[in-house]
């Protein structure tokens, strides 16, 4: 019999969570650690955020999906690993702090077999003096719960436009660190159809503030298509929808300070500006969680578990080089931890090994650098893989074969939402092959017949199907495995 | 020179974009289009399943 441990239930972990139990006899437990009561399919986040879907739309309850498939679930947030075991038992373990079942507060300490860690973004959001629903002045859509804040400011904003006053509205990065910068994209155009929609889009300045050098560097250096028997960039693709919704994109930027009406940020030549809001979208840098780990002796060995952005390290190459030395082969394949073969780390609690996008530094050593996206369908793949991995090394022994499953050689398909509506909405749906670009394969890094991004309501529709598909497959409801990642 | 000691200034360097090009009426019709859209989404769909399959995953 083996205990399997899976800290996080997002996309990555809950898929986890069900392939294993699929994979194995009930002889071996799969056991869930999540600090949320809730499975929420994040990429609708949007569609709460500018009031077009209810929160109840993108969450639902994973107590009884567990308990119908035999999972354990502990309501828990991680706090520390135990990789070595320690004094009382050799296995590995994790002590987690409850944070509902009715032991607030209480700690315990699970062991386990196996251990993947899934536990996603620590949402920084004070990395930025001001940035954040905590500090009052700006709005996320990152949780169902930020998005329904989100879409009752925007509301007001929208109100107060139809009384006739101006508003200034900015949607983007509140870093110049962030990642996800899709998200933001497609909440800039998912506002832009509000505003529209209510017939006030007159009254609105929308600026979209990025940290991308770039329009359409999405945190992947951008992307070269094949279309229409030309090639076409990313860049000259997004900038077409930015100058036909009239959004004022503003490049390469950190904010330093956002106050109740004003953001101070720097652009890439040093320029300090004071941009005045009514409403601001700002997304949060990522980090991991803030785990530590143990050796058997009970030393801290945190450091040589994750990197010092909180992020597990895996079987990456994360030697210090510049960045035009890296390649392809510095990715992570299995996601087993460094020093560790029980441990793994999918979805975006994995440290990348470097940047995808150019890093790049102001005259005054600010770092505006977007940091690698790891989206919904990687995340997925990596979880099926890993949990293929462990179910092996159960059922086979513990010198099965790892598998396999590279952002080098994945595909990721992205539908960024440009607008809801069944005949007037629309979506920018884009087919990158692979992810993380490799050109020793690739002259363009990608593969161009693959590699494609078409606009229209094609896109909003498959968006919309997606929600409702992977909705369906996190239920775990009947031909679930059969939906892919 | 750090970053606190630089003036802030009130005007913002919005990105020009006045050399994007513009969808004609034929395009913007087209990406309305229920007709045309369907097949595109057919065609999407399939070319999403036919990665699927090629990657194993
Ligand atoms: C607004 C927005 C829109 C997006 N849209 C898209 C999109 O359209 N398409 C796309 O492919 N991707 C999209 N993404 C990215 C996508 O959401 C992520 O790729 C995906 O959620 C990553 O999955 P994950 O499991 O790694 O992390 P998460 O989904 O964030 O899950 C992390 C889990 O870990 C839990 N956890 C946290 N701390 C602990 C702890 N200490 N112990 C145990 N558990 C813990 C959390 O509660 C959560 O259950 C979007 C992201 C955002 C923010």
């Amino acid at each position: 019999m083996a205990d399997v441990v899976i800290l996080g239930a997002g996309i990555a972990g809950h898929t986890a969570a069900l392939h294993l139990r699929r994979m194995l006899g009930r002889n071996h437990t799969v056991t869930v650690v999540s600090p949320n009561a809730n499975w929420n399919w994040i990429p609708s986040n949007i569609w709460v955020g500018v009031g077009r879907m209810a929160k109840e739309q993108v969450v639902f309850p994973l107590a009884p999906i567990y308990r119908r498939k035999g999972i354990q679930h502990r309501q828990a947030k991680a706090v520390a690993i135990y990789p070595e075991g320690d004094a009382d038992d050799s296995r590995g373990a994790v002590e987690v702090e409850y944070t509902g079942q009715n032991k607030v507060g209480q700690t315990e300490k699970i062991r386990y077999d196996y251990l993947i860690n899934a536990t996603g973004p620590k949402l920084k959001f004070e990395a930025t003096e001001g940035l954040g629903p905590d500090a009052g002045n700006t709005v996320s859509v990152c949780t169902a719960d930020h998005a329904r804040e989100a879409a009752e400011k925007l509301a007001a904003s929208i109100a107060k436009m139809k009384d006739g006053q101006p508003q200034t509205l900015v949607v983007g990065t509140g870093h110049g660190t962030c990642t996800c910068e899709g998200a933001a994209f497609e909440y800039t155009f998912n506002v832009d159809h509000e505003l529209r929609a209510a017939g006030v889009r007159d009254k609105a300045t929308l600026y979209y503030l990025t940290n991308e050098a770039a329009l359409g560097d999405f945190g992947v250096g951008g992307m070269t298509f094949n279309q229409n028997g030309f090639e076409t960039s990313s860049e000259l693709w997004t900038s077409s929808l930015f100058r036909e919704r009239e959004v004022k994109p503003i490049l390469g930027t950190h904010p330093h300070k956002i106050t109740a009406d004003a953001i101070t940020y720097e652009t890439l030549d040093g320029e300090m500006h004071e941009l005045p809001y009514d409403f601001a979208m700002l997304l949060p840098p990522f980090g991991g969680h803030p785990i530590k780990a143990f050796n058997g002796a009970g030393e801290d060995i945190t450091d040589k578990v994750f990197a010092p952005s909180g992020f597990m390290k895996v079987d990456a190459d994360y030697t210090a080089k510049p960045y035009e030395e890296w390649s392809a082969a510095d990715w992570p394949q299995t996601y087993q931890s460094v020093g560790y073969d029980n441990i793994w780390a999918i979805g975006i609690a994995f440290a990348p090994p470097h940047q995808i996008s150019k890093p790049r530094k102001t005259p005054n050593g600010t770092m505006i650098a977007p940091a690698p996206p790891r989206t919904g369908m990687p995340s997925g793949i990596m979880a099926k893989v890993v949990a293929g991995t462990i179910a092996d090394r159960i059922k086979v022994g513990p010198k099965a074969h790892a598998h396999h499953a590279s952002m080098t050689e994945m595909t990721a398909v992205c539908v960024a939402s440009a607008g809801n509506g069944l005949f007037d909405g629309s979506a920018a749906a884009m087919v990158m092959s692979p992810v993380v670009p490799d050109f020793n394969k690739y002259p363009a890094g990608r593969d161009m017949k693959e590699t494609r991004g078409e606009i229209g309501l094609f896109g909003h529709w498959t968006k919309y199907i997606l929600h409702f598909l992977f909705i369906y497959k996190a239920k775990a409801l009947p031909g679930w495995s059969l939906i892919p990642e | 020179m750090t970053e606190q000691n630089v003036p802030a200034t009130a005007v913002q360097p919005v990105f020009d974009l006045s050399g994007a090009p513009m969808p004609n009426v034929r395009t913007l019709q087209a990406r309305y289009n229920p007709f045309s859209q369907f097949f595109k989404l057919v065609g999407f769909m399939l070319n999403i399943m036919k990665l699927v399959i090629r990657s194993g995953h």
